[in-house]
């Protein structure tokens, strides 16, 4: 029994693999190819995972599958979006059909109000030191 | 008959690893380039499952953890490195 459930999330999970595989082929911009390959291929190690927990049965197989899976529900995300962040900062290539683009005025807010604040420090030398000629620059 | 799903399930994901292999060539820009070897990476990592299940060799399930670590940390200094242009500041 515990076979036939360990066979059949694995066939899940591996399918869920290709169909994110599809998807990174066939998308047509990065934000959606990395929407594919970040959560079906989560899914699809889910399966596998528990695949191996199942065919296994052991304690400590099934401790080391559930760190593994920790670690992959918390890194994708958070991968993904850092990859996203840095893409659109170099410069959004959306797709022509994009209807939604949020994070545009967020950051054209957010570079007003730094280039503000180091205007400001240049009108007064007193307080930040003179001038630097980096001031308005991103680090 | 799990044998046999696994035989199934690596003939998958090997077709995956050439489908993310595909748009790691084809790019067209650095980020997709990123996010096909970070499919790469995952994709291996179930494929050493796979292997572990097959082989009765439990030492690959700890081989499983520490690519999935290895990956996140390569994929999150590729993204500081568009950002940035540099690793360490």
């Amino acid at each position: 029994m515990s076979n036939l459930i360990a066979a059949a999330s694995l066939l899940i999970g591996a399918s869920f693999m290709l169909v994110a595989s599809i998807g990174l082929v066939r998308f047509p911009d990065l934000y959606t190819r990395m929407h594919a390959a970040t959560k079906a291929t989560t899914f699809g190690m889910g399966g596998i995972l528990l695949a191996t927990t199942l065919a296994f049965g052991t304690a400590d197989i099934a401790t080391q599958s559930a760190l593994a899976l920790i670690f992959l529900f918390l890194t994708a995300p958070v991968s993904g979006h850092l990859i996203s962040r840095a893409a659109y900062r170099r410069g959004p290539h959306l797709a022509p059909n994009t209807t939604v683009d949020d994070y545009k005025p967020y950051l054209a807010e957010q570079t007003a109000a730094q280039e503000k604040k180091a205007r400001e420090e240049a009108d007064d030398p007193k307080e930040s030191g003179p001038a630097h000629p980096s001031a308005g620059k991103m680090h | 008959m799990i044998q046999g799903a696994v035989n199934i399930a690596l003939i998958l994901l090997v077709i995956s690893i050439a489908l993310s292999f595909y748009r790691l060539a084809r790019g067209p820009s650095t980020p997709d380039r990123i996010i096909a070897a970070d499919n790469i990476a995952t994709n291996l990592t179930g494929v050493f499952a796979l292997f572990a299940i097959q082989t009765g060799e439990k030492v690959l399930i700890i081989a499983v953890v520490a690519l999935t670590i290895l990956s996140f940390v390569a994929t999150a200094v590729y993204a500081k490195f568009l950002e940035r242009r540099q690793i360490i500041e």
